[in-house]
C-alpha cells in the first residue's frame, strides 16, 4: 500500500513538472511550420552558438492564428513570451497594444538598449507596414513576403507563349490557348490577401476610409464602391465560368498543388512559396503579379507585404531584454538577413541585406529571389504602405465566405462585395469600440 | 434514492470532493468567464473592456452566417442521428441473430468507434480529394460532385465523414440493448406472434426504447460537438460558411478572430439550445418509454 | 428453406456493413505501404506494397522540432500517458462522486447532482479560450496535468456509476451495516469488487475518449515535448505515404484496447441497462 502511494505521488509530481534551462532564456513564439519553422530554429541555434549568456528558445505554435491566440492567452495569464511572430492581419491589433503597455515598440527598444540597427536601414514599404501612425516602427520586420505570380515555363513554351503576361489584359488574351492545350490557365491561393488587399495596393487604390486606417480609425471598407474592384471580380467570375481560373477551395495548399504538379500555367502565391517548389517543378519563374492596364494606365504600383513581424512583449526583466536586443541585432545583420532571404524567399528586409546580396551577385545565381524585391521596391504610390484595420482576420473570413457563392453564381458580384462591406463595417465598428 | 443510506456525517464530502473540485476549477471557472465575456466588449488582449449588455447577442443575431451555422447544425444532427441510428440498429439486429461468425462480425464492426474524429476526417479528406479521392471520382462521375462549390456536395461530404464512425457506436449500444432483453420475453413473443418483422416492431423495438433514447442524446451530442475534429480536417466550414457547426463557428470567432465577446455569446446560445433539446427529450420522449 | 434464405440475407447485410467499416481503413493501410511517388502516380492502393518497414520506421523515428526530440514515438507516448491519466482519474473521481450521491443522505444532493449534470451541456469547445487562460494562470500549460485534469471530470462516468449503484439491492448495505462497517470499508470491500466490470467499461470508454481528444491538446500543447498525436496529424507535412502511416499508427492504441477488451466494455454497458 505504501509503495502504491509513493508511486502515485511520483506520478502526480511528474504530471506537474515542466522543463527549464540555466542561461538567461528568451522565449520566441512563432507561427511558421514545416521548412520555414526549421529555418527559424536554425537562426536561433546560430545565435545561441555565437555567444554564451543568452539562449533563445523558439517554440512553434502551429499557424499564425494559433500563435496569436496563444500569445494573447499567455498574456492574459501573465505568462507571455518575450518575442512573438504576429502576422500582417494582426498588425492593427498589435500596434494598438503599445498604449496598453502590452507591446514595446521596436524603435523604443532600439533606443533603450542601443541596438545597432537603424530604423532607416529597413526598406520603406516594409518599415511602414508595421509602424504606427507617426511612422515609428513598432513591429520588427521579419518574414516579409508579397504575392507573386509563378509561371510554368514548360507549359508556356509548349503553347507558344514567349513572355509572361504583365497585365491581366495580356493574360486574358492567352488564357484560351492554354486551356485548349489542356492546362489550367490560372490559380491563386488566398482571395483576401492576393485578390483583395493586394488588388487595392497593386492598383494604388484605397481599401478603407481613413486613409487605410493610417489617418483615422476605419469605419468601412470600399469594396463595392470601387469600380475597378467590381470590374475585377466580374472578370474573375467570367474566367471561372470559362475555365480560365480554377478555384480549388480555401486551403492554400489545395490551390497550389495543381501548379506544383505541372497542371497549371500560372499561380499566384507568396514569395516564400518557391522553396517548396524548387526540387519539384522543373522550369518555373517568379514574376510580379499582373494588374489591369485599363485601371492604372500602365503604371505599376508596389503591393503590400504579407508574412509577419516579430513583436516585443512587455513584462520581462532588464537582463532578458538586453539579450533580446542582442538577438534582434543579430537577426538584423546583413548576413542573417541574406541568409533568411536566401533560404526562404522572403524579402531581404534591410538595405544592408540587399546591398550584400548585390555585392555577391546573389540574384544572378538565384533569380527567383529578385521579383519580390523588385515588386516591393516600386515607387510612386500615393496610398499608405499598408492598412491599419482591426478585426482583420475576421474580415478575411467574411471575404472567403462571399467568394464561393459569388463564383458559383449564387449571388451577384455586386451583392457579394456589398455583403463583404457590410460584414467588414460591423467588425470595424466593434473594434473601434474597444479602442 | 436508495432507502438504505449512510447517515450524513462528513465522509460523503470526501467522496464528492475530487470530482467537484475538478469541476469547479476546470469547468465552472471557465464557464463563468465565458458568461462574463458574453456581456463585455473587449479587444483581443482584454483591454478596453466595457460592459456591453446584450450587444454581443444582437451582433450574432444580425449575422447571416450565424443562422447558416444554426441551420447546418440542426440538419446535420438530424441526418446523422437518423443514418447512424438506423444502420446501427439494422446491423445490431443482424449481428444478434446470426449463427456463425458472431464475434468476428462484432469485432470488425466495433473498431471504428475507437478512431478519433480528427483521424476519420483526415482519411475522409483523401477519399474526397480531387487528386486521390475514390469517392470524389465516383460522385463526380455520377453528378458532377464538387464539394467546394456545391453546398449539397459539401453536406454529403461531412455527413458521410461524420456518420461513418458513429454507426459503430450505435451498433455497440443497440447490440448491448438487444442482448439485455431477456430470453424469456423473446420466447414468449415467438409463441404469440410468428412473423419476425411484426414481432420486432411490436415487442423488441419498444423494449429498446431506453437504448434508443440514450442513443439519440449521444448522437446529437456527437453531431453538435464531437464533429469538430471532422469539420476542422475536412471542409473547414466551406463553402461560404455552410458547413460550420455552431460550435465550430464559435471557435473560429473566438480563437482565430479573437472576438471573445461574440464567442461567449455564441457559447451561451449553444448552452440554451442544448438545454432546450435535452428538456424536450426528457419531457416528451421519455414519457413515452415503457421501462421494463 | 426460409431459414436458409433469412440466414443468407443475415450474412449479406452484415458483410456489407463490414465492408463499409473495414475497406476505407484497409485502403489507407495498403497505401501506406507504398512509396509516395507510387501513390502520387497511381492513386490510392488496394494492394500491399513493399515499403512497409521503410515508411513506418521513418515516420516513427524521424526527429524534428527545436530540441530534435520530437518523434512520432514521443507523440504516441504523450497521447498514451494523457489517455491513461484521463481514464484513471475519471474512474476514481466518478466512482467516488457517484458513491457520495447514492449512498449518503447529503443535504444538497439534488443540487450537487445538477451541478455535475449541467456540465454535460458545456463541452470543452464552448469554453476553450477561458479554459486555456485558466490553465495559464495555474501554470499548468505545458504539463500532463494540464492535459489531463480538465477532461477528467466526467459527468457521463458519474452517471453510469450512479445508475449502477442504484440497481444494487439494498440488502447488501443492510447486511454490511449489521456487521458494523463504515462507509469507507463498505466502499472498498464491497462496492469496488462488485463494480469491476463497470470500472473496466468506464476506463475503456474514457481512455478512448481521452486519447482521441482533438481541440484541447491542440491548444494546450504549446511546447513541443508535450505534443500529442493530434499535433502530429496537423503538422506532419511529410509525403503522403508518411501521412498515411502516421494515421494508421495513431489509431492503434485505442483500437487495440477496444478490440481486446470489447467483452468487458459491452458487459459493462449491458449491466447498466
Amino acid at each position: 500500500m505504501k509503495k502504491l502511494i509513493s508511486i502515485f505521488v511520483l506520478l502526480v509530481s511528474f504530471a506537474f513538472t515542466s522543463n527549464s534551462y540555466s542561461k538567461t532564456e528568451i522565449h520566441w513564439w512563432y507561427g511558421n511550420s514545416g521548412f520555414l519553422g526549421d529555418v527559424i530554429i536554425e537562426i536561433a541555434n546560430r545565435f545561441n552558438e555565437s555567444q554564451d549568456e543568452y539562449m533563445v528558445i523558439p517554440t512553434g505554435k502551429g499557424s499564425y492564428e494559433d500563435n496569436m491566440a496563444a500569445t494573447i492567452a499567455a498574456f492574459r495569464a501573465g505568462d507571455q513570451p518575450h518575442y512573438s511572430q504576429v502576422y500582417d492581419a494582426g498588425a492593427a491589433i498589435m500596434v494598438a497594444q503599445v498604449k496598453n503597455g502590452v507591446v514595446i515598440g521596436f524603435e523604443e527598444m532600439a533606443e533603450k538598449y542601443g541596438i545597432d540597427v537603424d530604423a532607416d536601414n529597413y526598406i520603406p514599404g516594409i518599415k511602414n507596414f508595421y509602424a504606427d501612425g507617426d511612422g515609428k516602427m513598432i513591429g520588427v520586420p521579419f518574414n516579409s513576403s508579397t504575392c507573386l505570380m509563378y509561371a510554368n515555363m514548360d507549359i508556356l513554351n509548349e503553347v507558344g507563349i514567349e513572355e509572361v503576361p504583365k497585365t491581366y489584359e495580356e493574360f486574358e488574351g492567352m488564357a484560351q490557348k492554354i486551356l485548349d492545350a489542356g492546362y489550367i490557365p490560372l490559380l491563386q491561393s488566398h482571395s483576401p490577401w492576393i485578390w483583395t488587399e493586394n488588388f487595392f495596393s497593386r492598383h494604388n487604390l484605397l481599401m478603407t476610409d481613413g486613409n487605410n486606417g493610417y489617418d483615422a480609425v476605419p469605419t468601412k471598407t470600399l469594396f463595392a464602391d470601387t469600380e475597378a474592384f467590381v470590374y475585377h471580380w466580374t472578370k474573375v467570375k467570367e474566367w471561372y465560368e470559362k475555365g480560365y481560373y480554377g478555384y480549388k477551395g480555401r486551403a492554400w495548399g489545395d490551390n497550389q498543388a495543381p501548379f506544383t504538379n505541372g497542371e497549371a500555367a500560372f499561380w499566384f502565391g507568396s514569395a516564400a512559396s518557391f522553396g517548396g517548389m524548387k526540387g519539384v517543378l522543373p522550369n518555373f519563374t517568379t514574376n510580379p503579379i499582373p494588374y489591369w492596364d485599363s485601371v492604372t494606365g500602365g503604371k505599376e504600383y508596389p503591393t503590400f507585404i504579407g508574412g509577419a513581424a516579430n513583436w516585443i512583449l512587455n513584462g520581462h526583466t532588464e537582463e532578458e531584454y538586453k539579450g533580446l536586443a542582442k538577438f534582434i541585432e543579430f537577426m538584423g545583420s546583413p548576413e542573417m538577413d541574406l541568409y533568411y532571404h536566401n533560404m526562404t524567399g522572403y524579402a531581404a528586409v534591410t538595405k544592408g541585406g540587399i546591398e550584400l546580396a548585390e555585392t555577391i551577385n546573389f540574384y544572378r545565381a538565384s533569380p527567383y529571389h529578385k521579383a519580390v524585391g523588385d515588386q516591393l521596391g516600386l515607387e510612386g504610390s500615393t496610398i499608405p504602405g499598408g492598412y491599419r484595420a482591426g478585426n482583420w482576420p475576421q474580415i478575411r473570413e467574411v471575404i472567403y465566405e462571399n467568394v464561393e457563392p459569388m463564383l458559383n453564381g449564387d449571388i451577384t458580384v455586386e451583392k457579394a462585395l456589398s455583403n463583404m462591406d457590410k460584414g467588414a463595417a460591423k467588425l470595424l465598428k466593434q473594434f473601434a469600440k474597444t479602442l | 434514492m436508495k432507502k438504505v443510506q449512510f447517515k450524513s456525517n462528513y465522509s460523503q464530502y470526501f467522496f464528492l470532493a475530487p470530482q467537484l473540485l475538478i469541476l469547479l476549477i476546470f469547468l465552472y471557472w471557465p464557464i463563468i468567464q465565458t458568461f462574463k465575456d458574453a456581456f463585455t466588449m473587449q479587444d483581443a488582449f482584454g483591454f478596453g473592456s466595457q460592459f456591453a449588455g446584450f450587444d454581443n447577442f444582437l451582433f450574432i443575431f444580425s449575422d447571416p452566417s450565424y443562422f447558416t451555422a444554426f441551420k447546418f447544425t440542426i440538419i446535420y444532427s438530424f441526418v446523422i442521428t437518423l443514418i447512424t441510428g438506423s444502420i446501427g440498429l439494422l446491423l445490431a439486429v443482424q449481428a444478434n441473430k446470426v449463427m456463425h461468425g458472431k464475434s468476428a462480425y462484432k469485432t470488425l464492426l466495433i473498431w471504428p468507434y475507437a478512431i478519433a474524429p480528427a483521424v476519420v476526417g483526415v482519411m475522409a479528406n483523401y477519399f474526397f480529394s480531387e487528386r486521390y479521392g475514390l469517392l470524389h471520382h465516383l460522385f463526380n462521375n455520377l453528378w458532377g460532385f464538387n464539394w467546394y462549390e456545391n453546398v449539397f456536395d459539401a453536406y454529403i461530404y461531412v455527413i458521410i465523414a461524420g456518420s461513418w464512425k458513429q454507426i459503430s457506436a450505435n451498433f455497440i449500444f443497440f447490440l448491448a440493448g438487444l442482448q439485455a432483453i431477456q430470453k424469456t420475453v423473446i420466447e414468449a413473443s415467438i409463441i404469440d406472434c410468428k412473423s419476425n418483422i411484426r414481432r420486432f416492431w411490436t415487442i423488441t423495438f419498444p423494449l429498446l426504447m431506453p437504448t434508443t433514447f440514450f442513443l439519440i442524446i449521444i448522437n446529437i451530442t456527437y453531431a453538435f460537438f464531437d464533429t469538430f475534429g471532422i469539420i476542422d480536417t475536412t471542409t473547414i466550414g466551406a463553402p461560404g460558411s455552410e458547413t460550420k457547426t455552431l460550435v465550430y463557428k464559435a471557435y473560429i470567432d473566438g480563437f482565430k478572430g479573437l472576438d471573445l465577446g461574440s464567442a461567449g455569446a455564441q457559447s451561451i446560445m449553444m448552452m440554451i439550445i442544448v438545454l432546450v433539446i435535452t428538456i424536450f427529450q426528457f419531457r416528451y420522449i421519455e414519457g413515452k418509454i415503457h421501462y421494463n | 428453406m426460409t431459414k436458409y434464405i433469412s440466414s443468407t440475407i443475415n450474412h449479406f447485410i452484415l458483410s456489407i456493413g463490414l465492408l463499409i467499416m473495414v475497406v476505407p481503413i484497409w485502403i489507407i493501410f495498403a497505401s501506406s505501404t507504398h512509396s509516395s511517388l507510387f501513390i502520387n502516380t497511381n492513386g490510392l492502393q488496394f494492394f500491399l506494397g513493399d515499403n512497409f518497414i521503410d515508411n513506418y520506421s521513418r515516420v516513427l523515428f524521424k526527429q524534428s522540432g527545436f530540441f530534435n526530440e520530437i518523434t512520432a514515438l514521443k507523440m504516441f507516448f504523450n497521447s498514451f500517458v494523457m489517455a491513461t491519466g484521463i481514464a484513471t482519474l475519471s474512474v476514481i473521481t466518478s466512482l467516488m462522486a457517484a458513491y457520495g450521491l447514492v449512498y449518503f443522505k447529503v443535504k444538497y444532493a439534488t443540487f450537487i447532482f445538477w451541478l455535475i449534470f449541467i456540465t454535460l451541456l458545456v463541452p470543452l469547445e464552448l469554453r476553450i479560450m477561458p479554459s486555456y487562460i485558466v490553465m495559464s494562470k495555474l501554470n499548468l500549460v505545458n504539463t500532463f496535468a494540464g492535459l489531463i485534469l480538465p477532461i477528467s471530470a466526467s459527468a457521463i462516468a458519474t452517471f453510469f456509476f450512479r445508475q449502477f449503484y442504484k440497481s444494487i439491492p439494498d440488502e447488501l448495505l443492510e447486511a454490511a451495516k449489521l456487521d458494523g462497517t463504515n462507509s469507507f470499508r463498505f466502499f472498498i470491500d464491497f462496492l469496488i469488487p462488485l463494480s469491476k466490470t463497470m470500472i473496466a467499461a468506464v476506463f475503456i470508454f474514457m481512455f478512448v475518449f481521452g486519447y482521441n481528444q482533438y481541440l484541447w491538446p491542440l491548444i494546450m500543447t504549446t511546447s513541443e515535448q508535450y505534443w500529442t498525436v493530434v499535433m502530429g496529424l496537423k503538422t506532419m507535412y511529410g509525403s503522403i505515404s508518411d501521412r498515411f502511416a502516421f494515421v494508421i499508427m495513431s489509431m492503434i492504441p485505442p483500437v487495440i484496447i477496444i478490440i481486446f477488451l470489447q467483452k468487458l466494455f459491452i458487459q459493462g454497458i449491458f449491466q447498466n441497462k
